[in-house]
């Protein structure tokens, strides 16, 4: 595991794992790697923690946009192929 | 694949969904060439206003289409995708977007094509669910049944907000170091495991965790004001921006 950047803040709750591991551990996590902490901690810390179960979504989010690029290169393709089309005969 | 069976010839038949000649004013994009939700067009202009359009022939049409619209496929791709709730629907969308735009392409200057494409996609997507939805109106067995927005499908405004976060992304990512970009692609794209992407680039796994995990924080960092604001919480930031 390489070191990461400690979080700015801490939320000082009661929970089983801090702030700075969460940030170590939420992309592995969201990607369904393998991570050095409980997987049930940790999803009770992204549960109780505003801060961390936002930055969690917005990487669940990120990974989600990011996925659907390679569905949106074979639809260019496609739409490459009715530019031609269109081209040609003025109609798909 | 839509198609098209009119037979018409392109300048015949100009749909109602292409907006005027008047989509060419104040820019639709902002300096980096992203759409923004209040310069998108959200107007119902759908209607052909009928201003006086100029005669281009036939190869001035294609040439147009070609310089003018052919390098957006990747934007239109993007747009089609966040107005629609199935891959079909999107490919419809964009095909459809496409043939009006080549129809009507006389009536536009060639001034942002994207906000022009983005506009034509909204207005024949707004009026596709109409027809869905007064078709299924139709059938009195389901009425009882038809929620006003389909499962899944989005609001215009989250419909925008998708498109401008996959456009801030577009630019994010072209902004990334080509090290950290290629392990976005294997990684995200590709949807290859840490370790995949490790013995493919020949790099420690650590190595694939430490430039994801800051290529996706610097990503986050470029998109965060597309959903954060509107849940009022953009100013939460949970970490140090790796550079």
């Amino acid at each position: 595991m390489t070191a990461q950047q400690e979080p700015s803040f801490d939320c000082g709750g009661d929970l089983p794992v801090d702030c700075a591991q969460v940030a170590v551990y939420v992309q592995s996590f969201i990607d369904g790697e393998h991570v050095s902490i409980s997987i049930e901690a940790l999803e009770v810390h992204l549960d109780r923690c505003a801060p961390c179960g936002l930055e969690a979504d917005d990487f669940r989010r990120l990974k989600v946009a990011l996925a659907r690029r390679k569905s949106e290169r074979s639809m260019v393709d496609l739409l490459r192929c009715c530019c031609q089309s269109i081209l040609e005969t003025g109609k798909l | 694949m839509s198609t098209d069976n009119s037979g018409s010839s392109p300048r015949a038949a100009v749909p109602d969904d292409v907006p005027g000649a008047a989509v060419s004013d104040p820019p639709a994009t902002d300096r980096e060439g992203v759409l923004r939700p209040a310069q998108t067009g959200q107007t119902d202009d759908v209607s052909d206003v009928g201003e006086e359009r100029p005669h281009i022939d036939e190869a001035e049409r294609q040439r147009r289409f070609s310089d003018w619209i052919v390098p957006e496929l990747p934007f239109l791709a993007r747009v089609s995708r966040s107005m629609s709730r199935t891959g079909a629907q999107a490919e419809d969308l964009a095909q459809d977007t496409l043939l009006k735009a080549y129809r009507s392409i006389d009536r536009f200057d060639g001034r942002y094509p994207r906000a022009w494409l983005f506009r034509i996609a909204r207005n024949t997507a707004i009026n596709r669910d109409r027809r869905r939805r007064e078709q299924v109106a139709m059938d009195e067995e389901s009425m009882d049944r038809v929620p006003d927005r389909e499962p899944g499908a989005s609001d215009p405004a989250v419909q925008v907000d998708d498109a401008v976060y996959d456009e801030l992304l577009e630019n994010a990512l072209d902004a990334l170091p080509p090290d950290f970009r290629v392990l976005i692609q294997l990684v995200d794209v590709e949807g290859m495991r840490y370790q995949e992407a490790a013995d493919l680039l020949d790099i420690p796994v650590g190595t694939v965790m430490s430039r994801l995990h800051r290529a996706r924080r610097r990503l986050r960092a470029a998109v965060a004001g597309t959903h954060l604001d509107r849940s009022g919480n953009a100013s939460v930031e949970v970490g140090v921006e790796a550079t």
